[in-house]
């Protein structure tokens, strides 16, 4: 009576296995296939230099406090950016300086890869990106 | 020389178990004493996950605090969200429109479907059953998948606002979430058909770890846990938040309270969500998803406790405000700790092998236990 039910099992878990052995397989080679991600996806900030005003409401907001924020006023009394650095091991992706910035200048973008040799290196300036990684 | 069997000493033997061990499901450590394989005395260690949450709350500001509920429990961060965002808009008087409130259930329900998974599948992969496991992660990222499209991140949403929600579902987004369903549903019952008359698994987890509706009231268990006892106790339903208040009850309960009663819970349970969600995009209609906010929120001079019902039971938060923008005090109830207390009343009398599937049907997250 038992082996009749283990066996029942055993073939009801071979009919599964079955099913999926001519199923496509879901997983993706990540370096060689980029990992998916959304228009929302919260990665590495961007900034888009020429509209920062440098109110500093990002900086204010930053539950952690990683955001290093300079500026000197310019000819016509506008602010021009000097340093605009974020400390990415302190960082949590959390989006409150995006949604916190007046001009909508700071958007975060797909690219998710922050692995640094040492601490330092971490410290990413947004003022030196290249420009065809903005969007 | 064989000594006869009167005069063998029997020993107890102390055996550490974690707080690396994959079975206790992350930084949860405990000594059994053992007296041959039956286990005769538990000693549970927790706190090496502890970051300070409850404290952090009154060094953040109230909008700067959002992200962090994320962090306490991680496999099921939209109810801890739900539970801190509806504790300050209990204190601050305001309440979220009414698509937000709809999508805070599509959200949360989506969530306890991811989150149920995750537990079946490492559930049985702590009584042995590797497959599964391999099944209800690609479902799982299927759901997580859905969640990142909406809020931008996999697990650390911080999606809810004081007053509503951050974003707004795109039409193509609640397409993609209804066509989902039937998908879900379909594989929920391959599931059921591999394991629930799966013999080698009903003989590993029937008539283990039980505990009567009574005892579990008195350890103040909640969620899954405490219905498996017979007990029909379902925040959502009998305290209702937002939009479950519209929603008639299911609540799902087995007489049994033994593990194999709790993972029949859960399972329903995650077919419970499914209807749930379906209900829920009939529900959606247009409008804003925010209500109007100050921008500076200070939490008045009041205390309140707000709970929802998590995945694992009872997840409250009980916050005091002190006129500032910062909390005077907040307490966590995460139910994960309140479960694992009836652990030693569980565990002892039992097999070492079954101490494993009894932890893993209390389905505990140690972000949420340490906090
Ligand atoms: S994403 Fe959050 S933690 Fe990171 S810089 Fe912006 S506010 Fe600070
Ligand atoms: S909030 Fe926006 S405009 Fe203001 S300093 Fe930050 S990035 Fe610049």
């Amino acid at each position: 009576m038992r082996i009749k039910q283990i066996s029942r099992g055993f073939l009801k878990g071979l009919q599964v296995t079955g099913i999926h052995l001519f199923r496509r397989p879901v997983t993706h080679p990540y370096p060689e296939q980029r990992a998916y991600t959304p228009p929302r996806f919260r990665g590495i900030h961007r900034l888009i230099v020429e509209d920062c005003v440098v109110c500093r409401a990002c900086e204010r907001v930053c539950p952690v406090n990683c955001l290093t924020i300079s500026g000197v006023r310019g000819d016509n009394r506008r602010f021009i950016l000097e340093q605009f650095d974020i400390d990415y091991s302190l960082c949590m992706f959390c989006d409150l300086c995006v949604e916190a910035c007046p001009p909508h200048c700071l958007v975060m973008g797909p690219e998710f890869e922050i692995a640094a040799e040492n601490r330092h290196s971490l410290r990413r300036s947004l003022l030196s990106q290249p420009k065809e990684e903005m969007v | 020389m064989t000594p006869n069997r009167e005069e063998i000493v029997q020993e107890e033997l102390m055996l550490n178990l974690g707080p690396q061990h994959p079975s206790t499901h992350g930084v949860f450590r405990m000594v059994l004493d053992l007296q041959g394989e039956t286990i005769v005395g538990v000693t549970p260690y927790m706190g090496y996950l502890h970051r300070g949450f409850e404290k952090l709350a009154e060094r953040r500001t109230a909008i700067q605090y959002q992200p962090y509920p994320d962090r306490w429990d991680y496999l099921a961060a939209m109810f801890d969200e739900m539970a801190y965002i509806g504790a300050g808009e209990a204190l601050l008087g305001i309440q979220a429109p009414r698509r937000a409130q709809v999508l805070r259930g599509i959200v949360m329900e989506l969530n306890r479907f991811a989150s149920h998974l995750l537990w079946l599948g490492t559930f049985l992969l702590d009584v042995g059953a590797l497959s599964p496991f391999l099944y209800t992660f690609r479902e799982r990222e299927m759901v997580l998948d859905l969640l990142m499209e909406l809020t931008g991140a996999r697990l650390t949403y911080a999606y809810m606002r004081f007053g509503g929600v951050h974003h707004d579902a795109e039409d193509v987004w609640l397409k993609k979430v209804r066509a989902g369903i039937p998908y879900f549903r379909q594989r929920l019952s391959e599931y059921r058909t591999l394991i629930d008359d799966n013999e080698i698994f009903r003989r590993r987890v029937e008539h283990i770890g039980i505990i009567d509706g009574t005892h579990a009231l008195h350890y103040g268990l909640s969620g899954p846990m405490l219905r498996a006892s017979g007990v029909p106790w379902d925040l959502r339903w009998k305290r209702p938040y937002g939009i479950y208040a519209e929603i008639p009850p299911r609540i799902i309960t087995d007489l049994a309270g033994d593990t194999y009663a709790r993972y029949k819970v859960r399972v329903e349970e995650m077919a419970v969500s499914l209807d749930l969600l379906e209900i829920f995009l009939d529900l959606v209609e247009s409008g804003p998803i925010m209500a109007s906010v100050p921008k500076v929120v200070k939490f008045p001079k009041q205390e309140t406790y707000f709970a929802v019902e998590g995945p694992r039971g009872e997840l409250g938060v009980y916050l005091v405000g002190n006129g500032t923008a910062y909390a005077q005090r907040m307490k966590i109830r995460p139910p994960s700790l309140f479960n694992l207390q009836v652990l030693s009343q569980l565990l002892i009398g039992h097999m070492v092998s079954d101490a494993v599937a009894i932890l893993g049907s209390i389905d505990i997250v140690l972000g949420e236990v340490d906090r």
